[in-house]
């Protein structure tokens, strides 16, 4: 165990959301087993009002588990330098593979809770409650990945010892390694330019006719190209885009762009890309909701809020990508 | 968007009204931050210190132990190490602790061939004849030497010994040379009375940093009476105990952050008549349970962040205007021995995080509920009476 | 179709409790767009409870009312909330407002919830105070206000959301006959301008007064008698 301020910090932060998350859950399952819309007694009022409360707890700890998810990355960070072999996060990950299931785990709670967050929020628009059992039902389902996400992060800090000699981003994200992240550090480096601000435009294009037909099949085909999208953004940030930023072609780690020695541009980067990403999948995923003839509409106008803030995430995405690029010194193209 | 404007200028003007009560919360909240702040910002700073320490350590030094205890080093090994391929230089190094029972304070002494890279001098020169001597800004105010120019130390004959001052230092980090005295090589031997042909250590330069690690072994294996310490294990010891140390402190205070959340807690259930009274008509009169909830999140959010922003400039000031003369005490620990050092000034971002973790998550988890419980009065209390 | 139609509508408070009390029990009535209705009754005859629902501030335990054809009594509270802050401007029998604040800001409470811009917001109180004629006491605070005053900025309050049911709750009981008097002719103008007006009292003046256009008696809890004049 390292007892690093940030390290405490985080564990101490997951607790609390995790209790909060876990009173929330019990406060939903009371509801989904007691809840009686027909009848007027205190007990029902009560119920109502505590939908309140839960929307509140569950509202913080989606803040909470952003900020973590930042703070996680900047512990990695300042971490290395206690391992031998480490320079930045990857090393500390290195140091101890559970981390890398922590991080990954992180980022699907960041989905899921704002996922569930969204459906709390098309819930209260409408008159009837009409999905109070699918949300808590799903928020009992929720709770398991934070629980895996606590457990995950835990035993990842507890499983460091400084003793260890890791390996850093230069052997993973080299590009003459043989395993899967080496390899994506290989891809050439036109058609993959090509592929990212090809599928960039395709992107858009797709979001621009969700934004003019309201068809089902296109609201779908969205939640699968945003998909798509954070894992090729994610491919170029280690294929082309970091070496820009680090000004070196050798260099590919999607961490060091965090760092102050760069600025810390991967965090707006990590932060827009994940935003675009998250509203471009909502629409699809709604779908099948609006069968509920009380919510048709209220999700119709859901609908083109999240379209223009995923077009907005992921154009900044690659407004600041572009930029960073500009920026560098490093030139491929005379 | 208007609204949440709307209803933050309402939680101003409510906090304001209730100015013994959100004062209160405020100073505990302040206080906490201060103290959280406090221990982060010294072991920051010892860190920042000891990481320019580091950029002047050689990428290896060599020592030599017997019985598990640091012994001088015989001159001529250095021939053998300096032929390893790999080895660019190497040069034995003089240097020890001397006690001054006039200031009851420690001395660094060290040798002037192997002084360390980044000192800049402030005024004058390193000693270069027998009889001359460089000191640290520490030194010079105890013993007034800037002054006279001379200091006089006794030596291993119990011989008092007169050097003319030459040098005063200055570097970016105080606690580097605040203890130093520099004396020629041949000084230092004299003065301690080293056996002749025998250092303290050698400085082993290695420019291919990714063969230290060989290097060393080859040398224990060569000598293996020696203990090669690597400028990376330096790094990590010092990391290990300052953010130990840190870590320790924090955990000590999550005690104070426990009695601050009780104290949140109550403050936010125990409402006053008039407080009760001021929801039940903001209900009455159309807020919704939503409404006052944000109002609630809102007045939280004002209370911390002037409390956050407040704390931390006061343990700035703390760390690095008063040295953090409360803590650093139990986060030094071995500072005792050094004669006063300012701080070098050190700022982190991701503190501000941290200590948001700290403060923050828990002041708002504790409150959540209470503040529930008051948005959920009922619109009609007010008519009931 | 009435404005406010309540049918068979029972309220219990506290049930299951030792302190159970059925306040209302079985009420219909409604009341039509233009009305000054009043409720009278001794007390503990369930005038209080029945405007809390009218006003939706709660829930009936049983029955249906429909504010302009609307059910209410099925809604979540923070649509009841929304149609409370749209339709109705509420006179509290003891004034309740916040006595730290100055006039303004107390006018301008109801407004807070809305996105209505802070100068609409102040636009509009700044002119209901003026049509009150107490725009020059915008800037002081409740507790340097006389009974009339108070009274007078209370109104301003409940007009502010420009509602189109006014609901008062014993709104003279603390106020001499002249003060009272003033009342009854702001509430004229206010029911000219098309405001449905409710007022639970058991103030004769009130109750004899020539503006009301319908009397409801309370009893135990039932409707006693409605009368329209």
């Amino acid at each position: 165990m390292i007892l690093h301020p940030g390290v405490l910090a985080l564990n101490i932060g997951s607790a609390i959301t995790l209790l909060m998350l876990l009173y929330a859950t019990v406060t939903g399952t009371v509801i989904i087993f007691r809840w009686d819309y027909s009848s007027s007694s205190a007990a029902q009022l009560m119920l109502e009002r505590r939908t309140y409360l839960i929307s509140t707890l569950v509202n913080y700890s989606l803040g909470f588990q952003v900020l973590s998810l930042i703070l996680f990355i900047y512990c990695l960070d300042d971490i290395h330098q206690l391992f031998i072999g480490a320079m930045c996060a990857t090393g500390s990950l290195n140091a101890n593979p559970v981390g890398w299931y922590a991080l990954l785990s992180k980022i699907m709670v960041f989905f899921l809770a704002g996922f569930w967050i969204a459906l709390n929020v098309i819930d209260q628009k409408a008159e009837e409650y009409p999905l109070i059992k699918l949300k808590y039902l799903l928020l009992i389902l929720l709770l398991p990945c934070i629980v895996l996400d606590f457990y995950l992060q835990i035993s990842y800090f507890l499983g460091l010892d400084p003793a260890i000699i890791t390996s850093c981003c230069g052997s993973l994200f080299g590009g003459d390694g043989d395993g899967a992240a080496s390899s994506l550090a290989a891809l050439p480096l036109v058609p993959s330019m090509l592929a990212f601000y090809g599928y960039f435009l395709v992107f858009s294009m797709i979001v621009c006719l969700n934004l003019y037909f309201a068809s089902a099949a296109l609201r779908v085909l969205l939640t699968l190209a945003s998909a798509l999208f954070l894992v090729l953004a994610i491919v170029s940030i280690i294929s082309f885009v970091s070496t820009y930023i680090y000004e070196l072609p050798t260099h590919h780690c999607p961490f060091d762009i965090m760092q102050r020695g760069y600025h810390f541009i991967g965090y707006p980067i990590y932060l827009t890309l994940l935003l675009g990403s998250y509203f471009g999948m909502l629409p699809g995923l709604f779908q099948p909701l609006k069968k509920i003839s009380c919510l048709r509409q209220i999700i119709g106008a859901a609908e083109t809020k999240w379209l223009t803030w995923s077009l907005t995430g992921v154009t900044l995405f690659v407004i600041l990508v572009t930029y960073a690029i500009n920026l560098s010194k490093l030139t491929y193209f005379q | 968007m208007t609204k949440h404007l709307k209803i933050i200028d309402y939680a101003i003007t409510s906090l304001l009204r209730r100015r013994y009560k959100s004062f209160a919360i405020l100073a505990a909240y302040s206080l906490t931050v201060t103290t959280l702040a406090s221990v982060l910002f010294l072991t920051h700073a010892l860190r920042t210190e000891t990481d320019y320490i580091m950029q002047g350590v050689p990428d290896l030094i060599v020592q030599r132990t017997i019985a598990g205890r640091h012994e001088l080093i015989p001159v001529d090994y250095a021939e053998k190490i300096g032929a390893i391929p790999g080895v660019s230089g190497i040069r034995p190094r003089y240097w020890g602790y001397y006690y001054d029972g006039l200031t009851e304070a420690n001395y660094t002494l060290l040798g002037s061939g192997g002084e360390p890279a980044p000192l800049q001098m402030l005024t004058g020169r390193l000693p270069v004849n027998p009889g001359e001597s460089a000191v640290g800004a520490g030194v010079a105010a105890l013993r007034g030497s800037a002054v006279s120019g001379e200091l006089i130390l006794v030596n291993s004959r119990n011989i008092g010994v007169l050097f003319q001052v030459t040098g005063l230092f200055r570097s970016e980090s105080n606690l580097l040379t605040n203890d130093l005295v520099v004396l020629t090589d041949r000084d230092i031997v004299d003065f301690f009375g080293f056996p002749p042909g025998e250092a303290t250590d050698f400085a082993v330069s290695i420019p291919q940093s990714s063969e230290i690690q060989t290097i060393a072994a080859k040398i224990k294996q060569l000598y293996p009476d020696t203990r090669p310490i690597t400028k990376r294990e330096l790094t990590r010891t010092y990391d290990m105990v300052f953010g130990w140390r840190s870590g320790m402190m924090l955990t000590v205070f999550c005690a104070a952050i426990i009695a601050f959340c009780i104290m949140a807690w109550d403050k936010a259930t125990g409402l006053s008549a008039d407080e009760k009274l001021e929801i039940g008509i903001l209900k009455a009169i159309g807020w919704d349970t939503a409404d006052v909830l944000a109002l609630k999140f809102w007045e939280g959010l004002i209370i911390s962040l002037t409390a956050f922003l407040s704390g931390m400039i006061l343990a700035y000031v703390h760390v690095f205007f008063f040295n953090g003369f409360v803590l650093a005490a139990v986060i030094k620990g071995w500072s005792v021995l050094f004669p006063t050092f300012r701080l070098t000034p050190a700022f982190n971002l991701f503190y501000v995080l941290i200590m948001g973790f700290f403060t923050v998550v828990p002041y708002v988890a504790s409150t959540v509920i209470p503040t529930w419980r008051a948005a959920i009065t009922d619109p009609d209390s007010v008519m009931r009476g | 179709m009435a404005l406010i139609e309540v049918e068979k509508v029972s309220k219990v408070h506290n049930p299951g409790l030792a302190d159970e009390m059925k306040a209302l029990d079985g009420v219909s009535l409604s009341i039509e767009r233009g009305d000054v209705a009043v409720l009278t009754g001794p007390s503990g005859s369930g005038k209080t409870s029945l405007i809390s629902l009218i006003g939706c501030m709660a829930r009936p335990t049983e029955g249906k009312i429909r504010v302009d054809g609307k059910d209410v009594v099925k809604l979540p509270e923070r649509f009841l909330t929304d149609i409370r802050r749209r339709r109705f401007g509420f006179i509290f029998q003891q004034f309740h407002l916040i006595r730290e604040l100055t006039v303004l800001e107390n006018v301008l409470l109801p407004l807070y919830p809305l996105e209505t811009s802070f100068r609409t917001m102040k636009d509009t109180a700044l002119a209901i105070l003026h049509k009150l004629r107490i725009d020059g006491k915008k800037s002081l605070k409740i507790k340097n206000l006389s009974g009339g005053e108070q009274q007078r900025v209370a109104i301003a309050r409940a007009l502010v959301n420009e509602p189109q049911i006014i609901v008062a709750d014993e709104p003279t009981a603390h106020l001499d006959s002249r003060l009272a008097q003033e009342f009854m002719d702001i509430l004229k103008l206010c029911n000219q301008e098309g405001k449905t007006i409710i007022i639970a009292t058991h103030d004769p003046f009130i109750q004899t007064n020539p503006l009301v256009s319908k009397t409801i008696a309370m009893r135990d809890g039932r409707l006693e008698s409605m009368k329209k004049k």
